[in-house]
């Protein structure tokens, strides 16, 4: 009899043992992201875990859900060497990914206290690979991340993000630079309830292939000849349906606006910088797209 | 195509071509009239620098270093002399572009032919290492602080 209590508390022990270690087990499933740390700008309405029904490899995939629109990352801090080139990618999936201002803000990857971060993935999307290259510079670590949000932007929505990898580059350090000038015949747009449609003239276009070529002349003298420039000029016969605003500059034309028309170009050839010519008003036919005193405007891409 | 750290730039037409200089050469009017495409890749080069913590004069304070619109020339001096890194600080020393950057060029996938690629993370071995790091981890990000935001910079040419 004695024998029989024994056994089945040793049994009950046992059970109780598997069964807590089973809790722990499954909660380390879920919840176990290697080194990342994570982080988010609310306190509330983010959750991070381990996806094991949705994912691209063997691997259980890292989830960030947004249930209330937030900036959400995990990340990790990755030494690097000063001044070398380096590549991240992975696979992302998005599931209802909507930006709170602006669609700028998605599944990415990015570099935290910098403005790098890669192209944004916001919709419901199957898994695709996203990159982000960028140079160290000075630093001899980096907070590199995957962002559900984006630089001052918040998103909802759910992200899962497989097969992360990293790879160091060689730097191309010849004074060559490949600049392209993307003349862009028209602008056809509704804002706030009002249509423009806008097109260069011919006019237009010939000022722009002059000052181009003043350009490259200019540059390679005012360097003394310490950088080579080839410039490249494309006269496309398409048309931007939709731009970009902020409260400095009102509209504007962002990577984003153009990159069906430019991503068949860009993908032929590598540019070291990008001119993007167009047209936003025209004062005899009484069309002025709303912008803020700028004739010239730069983005990096970022 | 992913524009990783590649200059883009806007080039907009002047509403009324007709009774505007920009854009135009004219020996009486405008003789710099590129000047546009040029600043705004400045702004490129210069950031380029000033990210790696050059000490160069910021691309718009030509007046602090005594530089003043030349009639038809524009500030096609100052861009020159910030080019050529030939601006007086005052102090005898001649200060502009650090000429590394012309061959600093942006990120391209050309450089990563070749390139082996690393997993970022790798799985731990056994289950008692990857709880170790969770419990970590979870004590980790309790006594992190960071800051998600970052400036984004964007520039404005006024020269209409």
């Amino acid at each position: 009899m004695r024998d029989k209590v024994k056994f089945v508390s040793n049994f009950a022990i046992l059970g109780i043992i598997f069964i807590v270690g089973f809790i722990i087990y499954c909660f380390y499933a879920k919840y176990y992201f290697n080194d990342f740390i994570k982080a988010q700008v609310n306190p509330k309405g983010t959750s991070f875990y381990r996806d094991n029904k949705v994912k691209a490899t063997r691997e259980r995939s890292y989830c960030i859900e947004n249930s209330d629109y937030n900036d959400a990352i995990f990340y990790k801090t990755v030494n690097v060497e000063p001044n070398t080139l380096y590549k991240v990618t992975c696979l992302v999936k998005t599931e209802n990914v909507s930006g709170k201002d602006n669609d700028n803000s998605g599944a990415c990857i990015n570099i935290i206290g910098t403005g790098e971060q890669s192209r944004v993935i916001n919709g419901s999307t199957d898994w695709q690979e996203i990159s982000l290259k960028f140079d160290s510079k000075n630093s001899n670590s980096l907070d590199i991340g995957f962002r559900l949000g984006g630089v001052g932007g918040e998103c909802i929505g759910k992200a899962w993000f497989a097969d992360m990898k990293i790879e160091k580059g060689e730097k191309d350090e010849d004074n060559d630079w490949d600049i392209a000038c993307f003349i862009i015949d028209n602008i056809n747009v509704t804002l706030n309830g009002k249509a423009y449609n806008v097109s260069m003239t011919q006019e237009d276009k010939t000022l722009i292939k002059d000052n181009l070529d003043r350009f490259e002349k200019t540059c390679e003298s005012f360097s003394n000849d310490q950088m080579k420039i080839t410039t490249h000029l494309f006269d496309l016969n398409s048309t931007i349906t939709n731009l970009s605003y902020d409260e400095t500059n009102g509209y504007y034309v962002a990577p984003e606006n153009v990159k069906d028309i430019l991503d068949p170009y860009l993908e032929e050839e590598e540019y070291d910088h990008i001119f993007v010519a167009i047209r936003m008003g025209d004062k005899n036919k009484n069309i002025e797209i709303p912008i803020n005193d700028w004739i010239g405007l730069r983005r990096n891409g970022f | 195509m992913d524009f990783d750290g590649i200059g883009f730039s806007d080039i907009r037409m002047p509403n009324d071509l007709k009774n505007s200089y920009m854009y135009k050469y004219d020996s009486r009017y405008d003789t710099f009239p590129e000047e546009v495409f040029v600043h705004e890749f400045l702004h490129s080069l210069e950031r380029n620098l000033k990210e790696r913590d050059y000490d160069i004069p910021a691309l718009h304070d030509s007046s602090k270093y005594g530089y003043v619109s030349e009639g038809s020339d524009s500030l096609k001096r100052w861009y020159h002399d910030y080019m050529a890194k030939e601006i007086p600080d005052g102090n005898g020393e001649l200060i502009g572009l650090d000429s590394s950057v012309y061959s600093t060029k942006p990120v391209q996938e050309s450089n990563f032919y070749g390139a082996e690629q690393e997993k970022f993370v790798k799985e731990p071995n056994n289950f008692f290492v990857g709880m170790y790091e969770l419990i970590n981890g979870i004590i980790k990000e309790k006594n992190n602080s960071i800051n998600l935001n970052s400036d984004e910079v964007t520039v404005i040419t006024h020269t209409e």
